[in-house]
């Protein structure tokens, strides 16, 4: 792939309540973009309508100029992924059938995965880091470990982008990071990653890009480090905010983003 | 940095080795062909078995003689050909089909739970077969409208969750429970209105469950049924470990969830209907077998499905055979499967300790 552009895709789940209103972006090969905004912007109705679980109402997804939006199921499937946060299966899968169940939008409705399924499931679970546990039960996994191999799912769907729903989110900062670093890794292999987030700061660590939504309209886009400001966070998640910046060479470059506390002694 | 870099998140310990060695050594092909083939030698005991003593060879002789288009030269070979194979062969169809219907069921609602009765498709039959006794007293007529109100409550049950919109499974869930229940009480109508004396007694055993007045002629269509209907299941296998994901994550990775289900949905209920139509109300197989068959061959639907069927027809031949044969009186089925298959549920539980293949 080269480049997926969304023209002003909206949709509401009741007429006169649009949670999008129009979004517009494009996002290239090898980024990470990270799709920031406060709860209700709208994030996860985008990876929906993007992932084809809803249909949007206006605009378009086009995948290098071919149209997404109203494709069927599993050829979009093969373009789009989606990696789910908190996932835990109802039944207790090992962690390779998990990931062999990436392979289903290259399977037909009565076929089941072959040799060469198998192989791309353990190839994706190698990518991860993650062969060793290939057996293992995926609900006894921690957290950390169910998140990778959900990860792991996505790339054994070869999509070309993967849309990750808050990868960061319940994990303690060891495995934040190494969840972080290993989709960052990935991401230089030609596929595109867009994660939802909550922490501006794993932006301003990890990603190429961010996207701020605010009430279904796209707030702010370009370099994290660029279009991360106080004045632009504070109005985005109507709470002040402050950027901590670290001095190099005359230039500046922002390293964490804070609330403000009131009555804070400073 | 790139992944292979990356720092493993836990090194492989020598107890998790042993572990998956053993989890190798637990899920052998030779253990699962075996299960698959089960049925089979139990059926030749079973016709053996019963009031009228006859040994598995005379069994295998007269089975040679049918095959060869012999007619049956005596009273024994008659039973045999005549009384007990077409019973024996109910109770497997049977058995596969409650136990087929709950495995799908349970992979689509992703809920270990849930049986063939959750979109009160046994209801409905039971519903059915009682009005047909009170009105006509025929068997017969008893099975016929069995399976056709058994598939209406399906279909009412599916219409009512439509009509809700929402969340699909839990509207389906919601409405079929509510479409059991109303049946129910239409069949409790129904008995109050019968003659205590003549026709609440033919109801009530009918309700119970059994296999004793199965004949040849019910065979074609539950044969056909369950034929047709478990190839379907077992062609979709593999996508029922997809669906058992939830209606996101399926849709998400390109399958058309709204119409495999209905399809899964459909021919499930189309079982268990062909299955109470003969066999009247018989629980627990399609809740029980499922789960059993996750603790012995874990909870993929690829290997799952399969054993649930051979493992269902199995239960119910073992426990048909007990109710004819080995007890004074013919205990009805669905008494039967309760009697033994909880205490069954409990010992498989017990051993399973947390392994038993669902999620907490």
């Amino acid at each position: 792939m080269k480049q997926l552009s969304v023209q002003d895709l909206a949709f509401a789940f009741h007429r006169d309540r649009p949670v999008l209103r129009g979004v517009s972006f494009a996002v290239a090969a090898n980024e990470v973009v990270y799709v920031l905004g406060p709860n209700g912007s709208g994030k996860s109705t985008l990876f929906n309508c993007l992932s084809g679980v809803y249909a949007p109402a206006a605009g378009r997804v086009l995948l290098d100029g071919m149209d997404l939006t109203h494709m069927a199921a599993r050829r979009r499937a093969h373009h789009i992924g989606l990696v789910p946060q908190n996932h835990a299966a109802a039944f207790a899968y090992s962690a390779r059938d998990m990931v062999l169940m990436g392979r289903a939008p290259h399977l037909g409705l009565f076929e089941t995965p072959g040799r060469a399924d198998v192989a791309a499931a353990d190839a994706a679970l190698h990518a991860v880091g993650l062969s060793h546990l290939a057996e293992r039960p995926f609900n006894e996994l921690s957290g950390g470990e169910r998140r990778l191999v959900t990860i792991a799912r996505g790339l054994a769907q070869e999509s070309d982008v993967l849309l990750l729903d808050e990868p960061d989110a319940y994990l303690d900062p060891k495995n934040q990071h190494l969840v972080q670093e290993t989709i960052v890794g990935l991401a230089r292999q030609g596929r595109a990653f867009l994660i939802s987030s909550h922490s501006p700061n794993n932006a301003l660590l990890y990603g190429d890009r961010a996207l701020v939504l605010k009430d279904g309209l796209v707030a702010a886009d370009g370099r994290p480090q660029a279009v991360l400001t106080a004045e632009m966070l504070s109005a985005a998640y109507d709470a002040q905010m402050e950027i901590i910046y670290e001095s190099n060479n005359g230039g500046r470059h922002a390293r964490a983003v804070l609330p403000v506390r009131r009555d804070a002694v400073r | 940095m790139t992944w292979r870099s990356l720092p493993r998140m836990r090194p492989r310990s020598a107890a998790e080795t042993l572990a998956a060695l053993k989890e190798t050594r637990r899920d052998g092909r030779l253990r699962y062909w075996a299960l698959l083939a089960l049925p089979l030698p139990l059926a030749v005991v079973a016709l053996a078995f019963g009031r009228y003593e006859i040994s598995p060879a005379a069994v295998i002789q007269t089975l040679g003689h049918a095959l060869a288009g012999e007619p049956a030269a005596t009273a024994a070979e008659a039973l045999v050909l005549q009384v007990r194979l077409p019973r024996i062969l109910a109770a497997l169809l049977i058995g596969s089909a409650l136990s087929g219907s709950g495995t799908a069921f349970q992979g689509i609602f992703k809920n270990p739970l849930v049986d063939s009765n959750i979109l009160g498709v046994t209801s409905g039959a039971g519903f059915g077969a009682a009005l047909a006794l009170l009105l006509t007293g025929s068997l017969t007529l008893a099975s016929a409208a069995a399976f056709v109100c058994g598939l209406a409550a399906v279909l009412l049950a599916h219409f009512g969750a439509r009509a809700h919109g929402g969340s699909h499974t839990l509207m389906l869930t919601l409405s079929g429970i509510l479409v059991g229940s109303f049946f129910s009480a239409l069949t409790s109508l129904v008995k109050i209105l019968a003659d205590p004396l003549s026709e609440l007694p033919a109801i009530t055993f009918w309700l119970l469950g059994g296999l004793s007045d199965v004949t040849w002629r019910d065979l074609p269509l539950l044969l056909l049924i369950t034929a047709v209907g478990s190839a379907f299941l077992f062609a979709v296998r593999w996508q029922l470990n997809v669906l058992s994901l939830g209606d996101r994550e399926a849709a998400a990775l390109g399958l058309n969830t709204r119409q495999m289900k209905l399809l899964v949905v459909g021919v499930a209920s189309l079982l268990t209907a062909a299955a109470v139509a003969v066999g009247g109300v018989i629980g627990w197989v399609g809740l029980v077998i499922p789960h059993a068959g996750r603790l012995l061959v874990g909870p993929d639907h690829r290997r799952l499905l399969p054993i649930s069927l051979s493992l269902g027809a199995a239960f119910l031949l073992v426990i048909d055979t007990l109710a004819r044969a080995a007890l004074p009186r013919e205990v009805p089925l669905g008494v039967f499967t309760g009697i033994v298959g909880v205490p069954v549920l409990f010992l498989l539980l017990r051993r399973a300790r947390g392994g038993a293949g669902w999620a907490e």
